[in-house]
């Protein structure tokens, strides 16, 4: 169990969320007819009934903080050095980047720049051996899914495989 | 079509080559994944899923069961000759397996741990065999107020993997309930959550959810600390196990393998308290209890057999019933819909010959483990040697063709990444991701089983009491919320004692232990 400051945190945050999708979400989000048999027939039904319980449960997880004895102080989350934040906050725009390039360059050759990227965002100790495998391991995948398994693996003009 | 011929076109679907070689295949990559630290049969099965797609069902089905009984034996290797284990089935196997291999005995373990896994496997196969059949001709009798009844049953499974905090798997599994409604109504054909997005109509792509659940956090977590696991590997030995040793253990194994069958065919408790239990029991009735935990064979037999009792038995409630066993047979559900097969007792009745080439897929598998799983045994250094910076990369790109091949669909691949960072959230909140899934899959079925029992009642609620049966799973749903209210209260009671009684970090007594 996390410590109380962070449980209070994630149970706020889940009764916030349960309110939301209560209140916003399910009534703008959802397309109700106009004529229904039944309430329980709704398609907002079941998701308001998701957002209440969800609504619940973030309150009793507040609840079970409270009753929690002071001496059971639990454990932080372990603290992000700058390091980490670094290579993580480095990792979503790798992966935002792979996506985008799958447009750009097709997804073979998006595949081998996130594999290398990859590799040097997390200073591989042998990075020749993480480069032979980020140009091996697409170009296999690419030959299985659109060969073998039929799928139309998206490919832009730029060097275009057979 | 009667049974004979349902059997006999069974055996013809399996008698094929191709079906023993992706069985091969299968359990081949789920040994192999399983003894690799860091992957697990959960992981192994979600990403071979995308590879079947464009197979005939019974292949890719065979193979991802292959992948899922390898997952399960593989996990124990690393466990014994590095004391890391595969999987967290395998905790069990360590406390004596490591011990026999630090004596410089790891061959002889191993050995049992293979041959109590392939008893036990097969023992759990046959158990499916005797038993699906029988409860799903029982389950002819259900309409959709009896699977409402059953769906909202297997949910209080949740309880089973949520960890330390019921409340936290709780709300993972209504997030996931919740996320399966997206896409447009079943009944009205309204829009639910498309927000105008027609790559949303479909609901969200459940390849991407899972992969995005299982295998991304991982990677999130390697990003943040690229280290390699450390583990000096232990040398297999010249000590093999002995025709006596295994004579003296089969009861054990036997033992372990019926507590195997029984945990695992109830949903939820999954392979390590079945692991656990067995090797308890094992060491209550052994005259050289003494040794356990020092490095007793027995110890290895009984957590082992433990451990792969339940790999068939969790097949019982997913064939049978439509219901998973726990997340990996959640997973194999969802590969079933793929290849339009829906698990259930229909599914006896329209596709028989598809469930008896699964059975008898299943016995072969044992086989196959065995030597498969005596190849990988005195492979383990290679594959314990595949480092984690190329290993890591490429479950990322494997990821993003295995969801992108589902539907030819780039969204997806963006659906999996928002996934997977919330996954990783949830990893630091210690929120279990496992109910989040189980409840995606069952969040559907249990929403028009109950819709459909309206339309049939014209709105009236008490169709969901309508007979025995529906009262039978009334009953036993709130006899399992009670008893898991009552061992939760009783688990954070025992954690406050706990509390109280230990130091305080600095070291000195808190005030409980003062006051004491």
């Amino acid at each position: 169990m996390l410590s109380r400051r962070i449980e209070f945190v994630l149970s706020a945050s889940v009764v916030l969320f349960g309110l939301f999708l209560w209140f916003v979400a399910v009534p703008h989000g959802i397309v109700t007819p106009s004529s229904m048999r039944s309430i329980l027939l709704s398609p907002a039904f079941w998701p308001t009934i998701l957002a209440i319980a969800l609504t619940a449960s973030g309150i009793l997880l507040a609840l079970a903080q409270m009753r929690r004895r002071s001496e059971d102080m639990g454990e932080d989350v372990e603290p992000f050095a700058r390091s980490e934040t670094m290579r993580l906050v480095g990792f979503v725009a790798l992966a935002a980047l792979y996506f985008e390039a799958i447009s750009w360059i097709g997804m073979v050759w998006a595949s081998v720049l996130a594999f290398a990227l990859f590799v040097f965002l997390t200073g591989a100790p042998n990075k020749i051996i993480g480069l032979v495998a980020a140009l091996v391991l697409p170009i296999l995948l690419f030959a299985f899914f659109y060969h073998v398994a039929g799928v139309n693996i998206p490919q832009s003009d730029f060097l275009r495989l057979p | 079509m009667s049974l004979m011929d349902q059997i006999g076109m069974g055996f013809a679907l399996v008698a094929q080559w191709q079906s023993v070689g992706y069985l091969i295949l299968g359990v081949t990559i789920g040994v192999i994944a399983g003894a690799i630290p860091g992957m697990s049969a959960v992981m192994a099965v979600a990403l071979t899923l995308p590879f079947t797609f464009s197979l005939q069902p019974i292949f890719g089905i065979l193979l991802l069961l292959g992948v899922y009984k390898g997952g399960v034996f593989g996990g124990s290797i690393p466990a014994i000759l590095i004391k890391t284990p595969g999987t967290p089935a395998s905790s069990a196997t360590t406390i004596d397996g490591y011990p026999l291999a630090e004596k410089g005995q790891a061959g002889k373990a191993l050995d049992m741990a293979l041959y109590a896994s392939c008893i036990a496997d097969l023992v759990s196969n046959l158990a499916l065999i005797l038993f699906a059949g029988w409860l799903a001709s029982f389950a002819l009798q259900f309409g959709p107020p009896e699977f409402f009844t059953l769906i909202l049953f297997s949910l209080t499974i949740i309880a089973g993997v949520s960890g330390d905090s019921l409340l936290k798997g709780c709300i993972s599994a209504i997030l996931g309930l919740f996320l399966a409604t997206v896409g447009l109504d079943l009944v009205y054909g309204t829009d639910r959550f498309i927000f105008g997005s027609p790559d949303l109509m479909g609901g969200l792509n459940f390849i991407a959810v899972l992969i995005g659940l299982f295998a991304i956090p991982e990677i999130f977590a390697y990003v943040r600390q690229p280290k390699e696991i450390d583990g000096d590997v232990r040398k297999l030995g010249h000590v093999h196990l002995t025709f006596a040793e295994f004579r003296r253990s089969l009861k054990s194994i036997l033992r372990g393998s019926f507590i195997g069958v029984i945990l695992g065919a109830i949903p939820g408790i999954g392979a390590a308290p079945a692991a656990f239990v067995s090797y308890s029991e094992a060491r209550r009735n052994s005259p050289n209890r003494a040794n356990f935990g020092k490095g007793e064979i027995e110890g290895v037999a009984a957590a082992e057999s433990g451990n792969n009792g339940v790999a068939g038995a969790t097949l019982i409630p997913l064939l049978a019933l439509g219901v998973p066993g726990d997340v990996t047979t959640a997973i194999i559900i969802g590969a079933f819909m793929i290849h339009g097969l829906q698990p259930g007792p229909m599914m006896f009745a329209t596709n028989g010959d598809m469930i008896y080439a699964i059975f008898i897929g299943l016995v072969l598998s044992s086989a196959i483990l065995l030597l498969v799983g005596g190849a990988a045994i005195r492979g383990f250094r290679y594959i314990a040697d595949v480092p984690r910076y190329v290993l890591l990369p490429s479950v990322l790109v494997l990821s993003v063709y295995g969801v992108f091949a589902v539907n030819n669909s780039v969204f997806d691949v963006a659906v999996m990444f928002a996934v997977g960072a919330l996954g990783y959230a949830m990893l630091l909140l210690r929120i279990p991701a496992a109910p989040f899934v189980i409840a995606f899959i069952l969040g559907p079925l249990l929403e028009n089983n109950f819709r459909q029992s309206l339309l049939m009642s014209q709105g009236s609620l008490d169709i969901l009491a309508r007979g025995p049966i529906t009262w039978f799973f009334w009953g036993l749903t709130v006899l399992a919320i009670v008893l898991i209210v009552r061992q939760t209260m009783q688990a954070s009671r025992e954690r406050a004692d706990l509390a109280t009684l230990s130091p305080s970090p600095s070291g000195a007594p808190t005030a409980g232990r003062a006051a004491e």
